[in-house]
């Protein structure tokens, strides 16, 4: 358990005002709030260290061996999640899930992680949308599973606190489905996605094709240059221009003085103090000795992502709670949710041969949800799914896919092929009880320790959903005269939307949530857990920017509460 | 498993186009078998690979052509590491086809053919190949591995994709509408390149 920055201010060296437990998305926030609010914070990550920039492990395809092509030898990644987060460069970047991240399925779930200083901020899709007042009004109005304790107003300072600091570009659309940030310049769509955007606008009121807002920079921030367009993000990115931990909170959280960090640390468990009913500190193997250690605080934030931020609740305070920390109300590690996506359209759009891109543009466009929003009323299912997309024209790669040989087939696959475009359904996901993770006690990680076991499904509200899905996809491609239209539904494994989230939801009662309205575990009011498994119900817009704003405002809260000598 | 719907799949994600290139495993959505350390090498049959790549992409018009490049020990490594022993051992059994096949039809092993030999030879594989009407248990999918591996090596080469391609690694700015001739090469690059 290396120390990354040595925290000279710390006199004793194991008792600190706050621990962090992770250092993704949500870790990396609260290290920086924290610490920026001057707290003496220890941030714990499970995995090795990666520096910004030094580690980065980027080239041109020729520098690489295989060229891009993942092999054999890195993947004990399974092959139905080798897919398109499979390329050399990264893979040795995923979880190995038979070594490390030993998991067991009653059920298939897909549980893609990055155990790494940074965690998935360094691997992640980088859109970001902020989620509206029908997102947190929506089980309180389908009748299903608890109400959110908190609604969009609550959350609003927030997103625009994180919006600011972590830089999203995106263009202000004043939609109520998506509700408009604090936005850098758009990127700019191209002339294929522009000429879409105006048939399906024309053909719906109440569909929008916009440019995806995302964390990628268009304007520089202190320390991080815009956006080169090189399409490269998850190789690292030397110019800072995406938010990862590492370009953007961790930098800031150093600056403070008041930072430790310690990388090879596996949180065990929280250390439960009965008498006062708080959380003492935790208890951390260090993964390089396996010597086990205790550190101590004030408070504990886990962010250690959603279902390992359950895994370490499950370990903790077994004594007073057989299953664990936050399970008294019997909702720990139930109701995982995610995206359920795998349903495409994409086709040809003719009419555009004398134009094509220069530049690698990171991201592509969104189109918001309209489905079972406003006046439009779906039959079998409820909620709602977006579309994220791309226009482009095609290069040699169509010649792996199409018939011929030789001279006059490689100078024709070489000259600009037709612009292709498509899109990709992101289906909201029910929170549902029956869905659920629990401690296996049979197997054991290498470590001894026990590892989760999921038991999840997609149901019948997904499964009718996805039938939309394709059904409109296929609408809008024909909408704007694609023609070869293939269209996909590949089916969807609970986890590969890489949104997992829930099982440790926040609610209005603590006998049917295990968080309170401020992040707080009922059970235990100075643990907060800010990360994916506090919420509540799934939306259908990705979830990180709303992760950076739940954390930012409870550790405000956290802050407020310490100084009032309440936790 | 669609193997043909897998071949040209195009996934569209995050905003960038892709093709799934791997022809077996991604076709398949509850494939949970895992990758191994056991592989095949290739290095044995190089000589005749080579022949293979080069009649896929000979010298002519504005391309060097697959021998010049000298990409043969890239392509080498890419079959030895990227696929899975069931596509390597098909693989495997497919070179051996081709000499059978070339010595039923010229009474010599496909290298020994001239090149407008292996060009026909070889372009009727790749027809029946991509023929709709080719039921998928008489799919050549060593055939498959082989063009997708050839095209891989070849379009990633340094100089192709720089003198041909005009290849930028820091694009610095990004023009969704940018006049092109359709006869030149494309500014773009597939495969998230």
């Amino acid at each position: 358990m290396s120390n990354y920055y040595l925290n000279l201010k710390a006199k004793n060296e194991n008792t600190y005002d706050a621990i962090v437990i992770g250092s993704g998305i949500s870790g990396g926030w609260a290290a920086k709030e924290l610490t920026e609010k001057g707290l003496k914070v220890l941030m714990l990550e499970r995995g090795g260290d990666y520096k910004h920039i030094k580690d980065y492990n980027d080239g041109s395809a020729f520098d690489l061996p295989h060229r891009g092509k993942p092999t054999v030898k890195d993947g004990s990644v399974r092959t139905d999640i080798v897919n398109w987060m499979a390329r050399e460069q990264v893979m040795q970047n995923w979880v190995d899930e038979t070594g490390d991240g030993k998991y067991t399925e009653v059920k298939p779930f897909k549980w893609v992680r990055v155990y790494r200083l940074g965690g998935r901020s360094t691997m992640w899709g980088r859109h970001s949308y902020r989620w509206g007042d029908h997102d947190f009004e929506a089980n309180a109005k389908d009748g299903i599973a608890v109400d959110w304790p908190i609604r969009y107003k609550d959350l609003a300072p927030w997103y625009d606190h994180v919006e600011k600091f972590a830089g999203i570009s995106g263009s202000k659309e004043n939609l109520s489905v998506l509700p408009d940030g604090q936005f850098q310049k758009p990127l700019p769509l191209n002339i294929v996605e522009l000429h879409a955007k105006k048939l399906i606008e024309e053909k719906w009121n109440n569909r929008k094709l916009i440019i995806g807002r995302v964390a990628n920079l268009t304007e520089p921030l202190t320390g991080r240059m815009n956006c080169q367009f090189r399409n490269r993000c998850w190789e690292g990115c030397h110019f800072g221009a995406y938010f990862s931990t590492q370009s953007s909170t961790l930098p800031a959280a150093v600056a403070t003085g008041n930072l430790s960090i310690a990388v090879n640390a596996l949180v065990t468990k929280i250390i439960y103090d009965k008498d006062t009913k708080k959380a003492k500190g935790v208890e951390v193997l260090d993964t390089e000795t396996n010597q086990t250690q205790e550190f101590y605080s004030k408070i504990v934030f886990v962010c250690a992502s959603s279902m390992n931020s359950s895994w370490i609740l499950m370990n903790s305070a077994t004594d007073v709670w057989q299953d664990g920390l936050g399970s008294s109300s019997g909702e720990l590690g139930h109701n995982i949710m995610d995206h359920h996506y795998n349903v495409y359209a994409s086709g040809l759009v003719d009419g555009f041969d004398e134009y094509s891109e220069f530049g690698r543009r990171p991201a592509g466009f969104y189109i918001p949800r309209f489905a079972n929003y406003g006046n439009d009323k779906r039959d079998g299912f409820i909620r709602g799914f977006g579309y994220q997309g791309g226009g482009t024209r095609q290069g040699w790669e169509r010649g792996m896919g199409s018939e011929g040989i030789g001279q006059e087939f490689i100078d024709s696959i070489s000259k600009p092929g037709p612009w292709r475009f498509g899109i990709a359904a992101f289906g909201e996901v029910l929170p549902d009880h029956q869905n659920k993770v629990t401690l296996d006690k049979e197997v054991k990680d290498k470590y001894g320790l026990p590892v989760l076991k999921f038991d999840c499904e997609l149901r019948a509200n997904e499964l009718a959903m996805r039938k939309d899905m394709k059904k409109e996809a296929e609408n809008m491609l024909e909408t704007i005269g694609a023609k070869e239209i293939q269209s996909n539904d590949g089916g969807h494994d609970l986890g590969h939307g890489i949104h997992e989230m829930g099982t440790a939801r926040m609610g209005l009662d603590a006998k049917t949530s295990v968080l309170n309205k401020n992040n707080q575990v009922w059970d235990a009011l100075n643990v907060f857990v800010t990360d994916g498994a506090c919420m509540t119900s799934s939306s259908c817009v990705n979830p990180s920017l709303t992760y950076m704003a739940m954390t930012a405002r409870a550790v405000n809260f956290a802050v407020e509460e310490l100084k009032k000598n309440n936790l | 498993m669609e193997r043909r719907a897998a071949i040209q799949r195009v996934g569209i994600l995050l905003g960038t186009t892709f093709i799934a290139t791997d022809l077996f495993l991604t076709g398949c959505k509850s494939d949970t078998s895992r990758l191994t350390d056991e592989t095949i090498e290739f290095s044995h049959s190089k000589d005749l690979i080579l022949a293979l790549a080069s009649t896929i992409i000979p010298a002519g018009g504005k391309h060097p052509g697959f021998a010049a490049s000298n990409e043969i020990n890239a392509m080498i490594t890419i079959l030895n590491d990227c696929y899975k022993l069931e596509d390597q051992k098909t693989l495997k059994t497919g070179l051996e086809t081709i000499n059978r096949m070339a010595n039923e039809k010229y009474k010599k092993d496909f290298i020994a053919l001239n090149n407008e030999e292996k060009h026909n030879f070889l372009g009727e594989i790749d027809k029946t190949y991509f023929d709709k009407n080719t039921k998928e248990e008489n799919k050549a999918y060593y055939y498959g591995i082989l063009k997708e591996a050839t095209l891989l090596t070849y379009f990633t080469n340094e100089k192709v994709m720089t003198d041909l391609f005009s290849y930028t690694k820091v694009p610095g700015k990004y023009d969704g509408a940018l006049k092109v001739d359709a006869n030149n090469y494309a500014t773009n690059f597939g495969l998230g390149i």
